[in-house]
Parts: C-alpha cells; sequence; structure tokens
C-alpha cells in the first residue's frame, strides 16, 4: 500500500501543479466617467451625479457617485460593451445656484453601446446632462408582459397602466393624453432595427426633443373634471374586465373588471369587445390593431396634455411605405411622465423615449410570464406615498413578480 | 454511416446467437456474474477488449427492458425535476471462430419535466458553455424529450503467441427537444475506437495497453417556428453568462478525447489456477478537447474546453473455494479549463480529485449466495471562475455498506434481495462570489449548495428468476430496485422495474 499511497500522493501534485498554469488574471480597465452639467449651467461638473454602467451581455450594473471634480470611478471592469446612465436631482436652492432659477430639476444622460477594451490606462468618458422639470402625475405601475394560459398559451388583453397623483394637490385629469412611442423594443426580429426617427437625416438632429407616438387616448371631459386626489390612482386597462375568468385565462393575475377606464377600439367587426362597466377613453389616434395592445417586448409610454391635438405634428415614418399611418410628435414640453421598457439589458440602442424624459429603461425577465413594474415609494408622508420620480425608468420603477394594481403589496 | 449500423447492430446480435462454450455454466452463474462483477478484469476496469477471454469464460446474452422514474425536490438546478426513462437494451458475449465478440445495444426514451438552464445533452459534463433559458415550467411543452442510442462492438483476437489484440468501438447518438419556445433541440453524436493489446510475460504477470480516440459532436438549434421569443442564456462559467434575445440560432461543439491506460495483472499463485490470488493494477489517462462554434454563415467563438483527466486503480482478489474477496482502491483527478469567447482567457475551471476504496466479500454456501461491501469515497471539489470572482470548494465524504443475498431454488429460479445504506458528509465547505451576476443566486450558488448538503442514501432490491418451460433454456428475472437520497433540503427517489431475459 505504500507504493499506492505514493501514487495517489503524485497525482494530486501534479493536479495541483496544474491548478498553478489557471492563474492568469483577467484584464480589467479603470472607467473615469466625467459628469457635467448641461453647458448654459454655472459650474461645469456635476458633483454627487450617480452613474450606472450596465454590461449589455448580462445587465450587471455597477452604481458610483461622481466626486467633487464630478468624476465617477468604475475600477476593475471587464472589458465589454456597457451602456452608461446617471442622473442627479437639483433640489430647489441648487438649481437656484446653477440656473437662477429655483425649481426642482431631474437631470440624465445616457451613452449606450459603449465598448471598453482592455487598455493601460484608465478610460474616460464625459456624460452631459440634460433634464426637465418634475410633473405632478406619474405612471406608478405598467403591467405589459402579459400571461400564460393554463395549456401555456400566451394572453396578453390584462394589460393596465396605472397613474397616480403624486402631488400634494388635487389633480383634474380631464385631458390628460396617453400614448405608447413609436419603434421595436429590441432585437425582436434580426432585422429590428432601433426607431427610423433616431437615425434618419429629417428627424435625427430633433429625436431628443420630441416623442414620435403610435396611438394616443384621452380623458375625456374639460377642465375641473375627473379629479383625482393626493395619493390616488386610476388604472386605464386594454380590456377592463376580469381577465380570471375560466372563458378568458385562469392563470392571468388580474381582475381589471374595476378598472377606471379601458381604451375601447370600437372597429366594424367588433373584434375589440366594450366591457359596459368600465368607461372608455377617447381614441385620438390609432395605427391599426385589433386592440390598444403594447408591446409585450416593452412599451415606451408618455402621459402629456395638449389644448391642440390636431396642432400637433403628423411626421411619416423614414423610410415607410405612404400606406403607412404616419406618427404624432408630441413635444418634450406637453410629457408630464414617461416611462420606457425595452426587451432586455442589451436593448438600450432601442430606447424611443428622449433622455431627459427618461434616462433608463426596465426589462422582464421574459415575456408572458406575468411581470409588472411599479414605481418605488421615495417617502410617505401620513398615509399618502411619494413616488420616487428621477425621469429614470431604470432607478425608479422595481420589478414585480405580479402585478399590484392600485396597491404597493 | 450506415455500414457503423451494420457493425454495432450486427455485432450486438452475432454476439447473442454464436455457439455456446464448453464450460457448462447455468444461465444463473452468467447473470450472477453478470450483475455482481467480481473478480479482476482488464475489460471492465479499462475497456482492453484483449482482455475480453480472461473476464468470461463462457458466452451469454442479456436483455433487458425497463422503466425508471426519478422524481423529487433534492437535484442541481440544472437536472430534470422528475425524469422517466424508458430502455431496451441487450448485450451479449460469444465466441465466432477463434475469436471472442462483445456487443451491447441500447436504447433509451426519456421524459424530462422541470429542467432549466440547460438546452444541451449533459450540461454536467464539465463543459461551462452551455445554452440555456429559464423557462422550466409546468405546461407539458416545458417537457424534455430525448431518445438515445448506445452501442459498443469488443473484439478479442485469438492468441498470437503472448500477445492478444483487442479493438473497442462505442458509440452513441442522440437527440432532444422541448415543445416550449424558443424550442431547443439537439443532436449529440460520439464514435470512439480503442485499439488495445495484451501480453502476457508469463504465468505471473501480463500486461495491457489500451490508447484510442473518441470524437465528439453535440449540434444545438433553438427558435425554429417559435412565435416569441425569451432571452437565451449563453452560460460561460459558475455565474458567468450573456445573454440576448434569440430568434433562431444554432450552435455546434466539435470534440475529441484522446485516453490512453496502461494496465498489468499479477497472478501471485499462478499453479492455484482460478484460485490463484491476483493484482490488478492499472494507470490512465484521459485528454478531452472542445471547440464551441455559433453560427452558419459566419461562424462566431462560443469558447473552447478543455479537461485532463488522470486515474489510478489497485486491486487485490482472493478467491477461495466458495468465493473470494476483493479490495479496490481508485483514484482519480480532473481539471477542466474553459477559455472564455469574449474575453479570450481563462474563465472557468474546475478541479476535482477523487479516492474511493471498495472491500467486498462473497460466499457461495448450499443454495444461497451471499455478498457484503463497503466503499468509502472522498471527494475534493473546487470550482472557480474569473470573471465572477467566484470560487467554491467542498470536501466530500461518503461511505456504504453493501449486502446481497440471493436464494437459489432447485428449479433454477432464484430471489434476489439487496440493500444499501450509506451518508454522505461535508466536513469544509467554501463559497465566495465578489462579482456576483443575477446566476450566482438562481443557478450557481444553488448548484453549490445541493452538491455540498448532507444526506442518508438508501438503496434497495428485490428480484426474482424464474423458468418457464416452454422457453427451454431461458431465464427470467423481473426486479424493482429503489434508491433514495434524503437530505434537509429535500429528497429525490428513484425506482425502477425491470424484466431480463438471459440466454446461453
Amino acid at each position: 500500500m505504500t507504493y499506492a499511497t505514493r501514487f495517489i500522493m503524485l497525482l494530486f501534485t501534479v493536479g495541483a501543479f496544474w491548478s498553478c498554469k489557471q492563474d492568469d488574471p483577467i484584464p480589467t480597465v479603470t472607467l473615469n466617467v466625467n459628469a457635467l452639467y448641461p453647458a448654459t449651467y454655472n459650474q461645469p461638473n456635476a458633483t454627487g451625479t450617480r452613474v450606472m454602467l450596465t454590461n449589455t451581455a448580462d445587465a450587471t450594473s455597477t452604481t458610483a457617485v461622481a466626486d467633487a471634480s464630478g468624476q465617477a470611478v468604475f475600477q476593475g471592469v471587464l472589458p465589454g460593451t456597457y451602456n452608461l446612465s446617471a442622473s442627479r436631482s437639483l433640489t430647489d436652492a441648487e438649481a437656484g445656484t446653477l440656473t437662477g432659477i429655483r425649481q426642482r430639476v431631474e437631470l440624465n444622460a445616457v451613452q449606450n453601446n459603449v465598448v471598453i477594451m482592455e487598455t493601460p490606462s484608465a478610460r474616460i468618458i464625459d456624460l452631459r446632462l440634460s433634464g426637465s422639470a418634475l410633473g405632478n402625475l406619474v405612471i406608478k405601475e405598467v403591467y405589459y408582459v402579459g400571461s400564460r394560459t393554463p395549456a401555456g398559451g400566451t394572453y396578453f388583453s390584462d394589460q393596465f397602466v396605472e397613474i397616480y397623483n403624486n402631488s400634494t394637490d388635487t389633480v383634474f385629469l380631464a385631458g390628460l393624453c396617453i400614448a405608447d412611442a413609436y419603434g421595436v423594443s429590441g432585437l425582436i426580429n434580426p432585422t429590428s432595427r432601433a426607431t427610423e426617427f433616431s437615425s434618419s437625416s429629417l428627424t435625427q438632429g430633433t429625436f431628443q426633443q420630441n416623442v414620435y407616438v403610435n396611438s394616443v387616448w384621452r380623458i375625456p371631459g374639460t377642465g375641473r373634471q375627473r379629479p383625482l386626489a393626493p395619493g390616488q390612482s386610476i388604472i386605464i386597462a386594454q380590456d377592463g374586465v376580469n381577465h380570471k375568468e375560466a372563458a378568458l385565462n385562469p392563470n392571468s393575475p388580474v381582475d381589471l373588471s374595476k378598472a377606471d377606464w379601458e381604451t375601447f377600439n370600437e372597429r366594424p367587426d367588433g373584434r375589440d369587445a366594450d366591457a359596459p362597466d368600465v368607461p372608455n377613453l377617447e381614441r385620438l389616434y390609432f395605427t391599426g390593431g385589433f386592440d390598444w395592445l403594447v408591446s409585450v417586448f416593452g412599451p415606451g409610454l408618455v402621459i402629456f396634455r395638449t389644448d391642440n391635438f390636431d396642432a400637433l405634428d403628423k411626421v411619416a415614418i423614414p423610410g415607410a411605405a405612404a400606406t403607412i399611418l404616419p406618427r404624432i410628435r408630441v413635444p418634450n414640453a406637453l410629457v408630464i411622465d414617461a416611462f420606457e421598457a425595452l426587451q432586455n439589458g442589451n436593448s438600450g440602442g432601442f430606447k424611443r423615449i428622449p433622455t431627459a424624459l427618461d434616462a433608463g429603461f426596465v426589462f422582464a425577465d421574459d415575456t408572458y410570464n406575468q411581470q409588472s413594474f411599479r414605481r418605488k415609494t421615495s417617502s410617505t408622508i401620513g398615509t399618502r406615498r411619494v413616488l420616487q420620480d428621477a425621469n429614470n425608468s431604470t432607478t425608479d420603477f422595481e420589478k414585480l413578480a405580479k402585478p399590484t394594481p392600485k396597491a404597493f403589496n | 454511416m450506415r455500414w457503423l449500423w451494420l457493425l454495432l447492430l450486427g455485432g450486438s446480435v452475432l454476439a447473442q446467437r454464436g455457439p455456446a462454450q464448453t464450460d457448462d455454466p447455468t444461465p444463473a452463474d452468467s447473470l450472477q456474474r453478470g450483475l455482481t462483477n467480481l473478480g479482476n478484469s482488464v475489460w471492465l476496469t479499462g475497456q482492453n477488449a484483449a482482455g475480453l477471454p480472461n473476464w468470461q469464460s463462457f458466452g451469454y446474452g442479456i436483455t433487458t427492458l425497463g422503466a425508471t422514474h426519478n422524481t423529487g425536490d433534492f437535484r442541481r438546478p440544472q437536472a430534470p425535476r422528475q425524469q422517466t426513462a424508458y430502455a431496451l437494451s441487450s448485450e451479449g458475449l460469444r465466441s465466432v471462430g477463434r475469436w471472442l465478440v462483445y456487443g451491447e445495444f441500447a436504447y433509451q426514451k426519456t421524459r424530462d419535466q422541470q429542467i432549466s438552464f440547460s438546452h444541451g445533452y449533459d450540461p454536467f459534463n464539465g463543459n461551462p458553455y452551455l445554452w440555456a433559458d429559464t423557462l422550466a415550467g409546468e405546461p407539458d411543452a416545458a417537457r424534455w424529450t430525448r431518445d438515445h442510442i448506445r452501442a459498443r462492438v469488443a473484439l478479442s483476437s485469438p492468441r498470437l503467441g503472448r500477445w492478444r489484440l483487442g479493438l473497442t468501438v462505442p458509440y452513441h447518438v442522440g437527440q432532444g427537444s422541448r415543445l416550449l419556445d424558443p424550442k431547443p433541440f439537439y443532436r449529440v453524436r460520439e464514435l470512439g475506437v480503442l485499439p488495445s493489446v495484451w501480453y502476457q510475460a508469463g504465468p505471473r504477470w501480463g500486461w495491457g495497453v489500451v490508447a484510442g480516440g473518441q470524437s465528439t459532436q453535440e449540434e444545438n438549434e433553438v427558435g425554429y417556428f417559435a412565435t416569441d421569443y425569451p432571452l437565451l442564456y449563453r452560460l460561460r462559467g459558475y455565474g458567468s453568462f450573456s445573454r440576448s434575445p434569440v430568434v433562431t440560432a444554432e450552435r455546434l461543439v466539435s470534440g475529441t478525447v484522446w485516453q490512453g491506460r496502461l494496465q498489468t495483472l499479477h497472478h501471485t499463485n499462478p499453479s492455484a489456477g482460478a484460485q490463484s490470488p491476483s493484482w490488478l493494477g492499472q494507470v490512465g489517462g484521459q485528454f478531452r478537447r472542445e471547440t464551441i462554434r455559433e453560427g452558419v454563415a459566419s461562424p462566431e467563438a462560443g469558447g473552447k474546453f478543455a479537461e485532463t483527466t488522470l486515474d489510478g486503480l489497485v486491486a487485490y482478489v482472493r478467491p477461495v473455494a466458495a468465493g473470494g474477496s476483493r479490495v479496490a482502491l481508485r483514484t482519480d483527478v480532473r481539471n477542466g479549463i474553459g477559455t472564455d469567447p469574449i474575453l479570450r482567457t481563462t474563465g472557468a475551471t474546475y478541479l476535482l480529485a477523487t479516492a474511493a476504496i471498495d472491500a467486498t466479500r462473497w460466499r457461495q454456501t448450499a443454495g444461497v449466495f451471499r455478498r457484503d461491501g463497503v466503499r468509502l469515497l472522498a471527494e475534493s471539489l473546487d470550482y472557480q471562475d474569473k470573471i465572477t470572482q467566484t470560487n467554491w470548494s467542498a470536501v466530500r465524504l461518503t461511505g456504504h455498506y453493501d449486502v446481497l443475498r440471493r436464494w437459489e431454488r432447485s428449479d433454477g429460479g432464484a430471489w434476489q434481495v439487496g440493500a444499501t445504506a450509506g451518508v454522505r458528509w461535508i466536513p469544509a465547505t467554501q463559497f465566495n462570489a465578489l462579482r456576483p451576476t443575477r446566476l450566482t443566486t438562481i443557478l450557481t450558488r444553488p448548484d453549490y449548495q445541493i452538491q455540498t448538503t448532507s444526506a442518508a442514501l438508501l438503496n434497495g432490491s428485490v428480484g426474482r428468476d424464474f423458468r418457464i418451460k416452454r422457453f427451454g433454456n431461458l431465464l427470467h428475472r423481473v426486479d424493482f430496485q429503489f434508491s433514495g437520497q434524503f437530505t434537509d433540503a429535500g429528497n429525490r427517489l428513484t425506482g425502477s422495474l425491470n424484466y431480463h431475459l438471459l440466454y446461453l
């Protein structure tokens, strides 16, 4: 047995020798991100900016905060392709110091598909922030992925959007519009491309100042109608029915028969049934389909107001056939809140919402898996929740296993 | 490829139909020997076909029809929660002239339920570069259906002076698919050639060498006819991955396995013939290389994997008049290295070492065969992923006590009962993940936890041998086998029911 023991020891020694060969280090890079205020501000360095670095391969994110020189440092970054996003909330006082106007501002910046290669010295990237003043109404929750039927089929009629009064005053909803942004959510097909409005020479220059939307719906009424108290919300359902019914989808996570509004798409063939107990939104513009089905891969949504909808520009999709309906151009200034979801962490290049309105995006783990996205609670005053609104869906929203209409748990 | 099928099928059938030899064993002897795996055989320990004559001195054939069901929560994340398999297999050994032919053929159909993070044939074969998604799910469409055929033919030449030559040809082909989008599918094919030689230096010493290679290939496809497009995960190690939506994609894993083995058999008292005690020593190595390519029109690198295995065995058999005993010490070291397709440097590695000692004693008395055995196994596991800075390691100790009793009846039938009780104990573990990813929490760490969970192990079997007069020399056996792993993290139970037909 002595020889056998020696033999085994030899094997283990050889094994240990092999393992020594495996200690080649993984190359990493130091990334310095310079966060810069808008050029019109009286200081260049955006101290305190939170910068998020997201690996497009696996959607892993790390965050760094810009120091006094406006620099956020990421150590040990693996070579690869990344999305960079940055956000900075300015208080009334800070905004007053930087711009002369005392009004809270959310600043954002995004740079997608940044290729980071192995370099001996640190890589430096500048991110210029831009932003807009905060609104009172916010999109509280969006459930768009749909669910699976007991037979494993797909069910998407249970989509809904919830809008929340995040202010301290009653808001009157009459005239509030909701619309979905034009463009695919990611590389759904090999030929999928980011929205043509972002790349066409006709619209590229103004793409970041407008949202190009497909269908537009409006809450009926005028003036001080449809009040919504602080801390309250409304549900806009694709179909205002109990989706859990046996005839629909017992696996659906939602009963929307008590929704506040539904998007009834009246058609001659009656393909979209009208739920009699739920009032209908006004259909201002519609670009096709049986129903207002937003992408289960991830929609871009905006809520906005305009005194004259007909005055908004209708812009043809660059390169599209003349038979394709043009899209409505909604200037950023009209937008109250935005939400963006894309297909996955690699889909940043498919963003449809301008950075100033929404610097980030969310994505579900899969389609038809019942996941929903709800805005995080920033603070609670009495019984009223104040929801987080940094104009960045990535940081403002949390991913839920199931939707929570008119609830927070 | 048809000639290969003819060779494999023909070899298997030929091996079962050849003339019986003159040793006049009973079917029960053959079945007993085939199932109990006793003695020192270079064929069994190292696939040395030139050693076939030293393994069995008589021809036999066994055909088995069986079903196995495996269920339980105690499973690695990439293993099915439930698995049902149906198998038809046949093996046999016959002489053809002065040649000896061994053949085996097995067809297995498997239905797996609730598998996640595995689109391939075998997620546990060491290669860290896998395709996967998260869709385990309950619906029938999420079930994997697999069909596999395995065959092996071995030839042993007539004695050429002190030499004897051998050749083994193993073959495996299979495919599996899942109906649920994105409809992953795989095809696997493995073909090997293992020439061997045996040199009988004298009455005491014999030496053998086996050296050969194997070609392996696995093709993966996803997305054809898919109606929705979930994310495709490209696993790159222990937590490291890339993912992207997929419409259709193809992937090819091609590889080779080179192996060599040196064997020696020493009879301490050759004058005692079959009663001579013997030592068997064996050292070997296996070098496996796999390259992964994605896409057809413009293939892209999907990673490279290399695994080196060294193994050693020392066994001592001491026959006595009505039985014998055997002690075997086996050890092996496996070292796997994955070269990451994106960073193009070493990403995932592992080093696994095992040492096992088996001690078995068997006795044949009037109408009763008794076998008792003890097995102690020590394992060292060490996995590293440099991208996610994950490292986990463990020492795992397993002990078994094994009992088999066989009561033979005067009509040639028998009852056979077996039981094994054991325990797996984890004296030391360590897990670090300094750059965790989403998969660290849902795949890597759960896998670590399953592999480092102490367990009570319990196996049992009961079998009945019987004859049917109309079928003369055939022996029939029906047996039921059960095995269970019982842990604080859940249990894993396996049951199988088999019908064997044995003929000479």
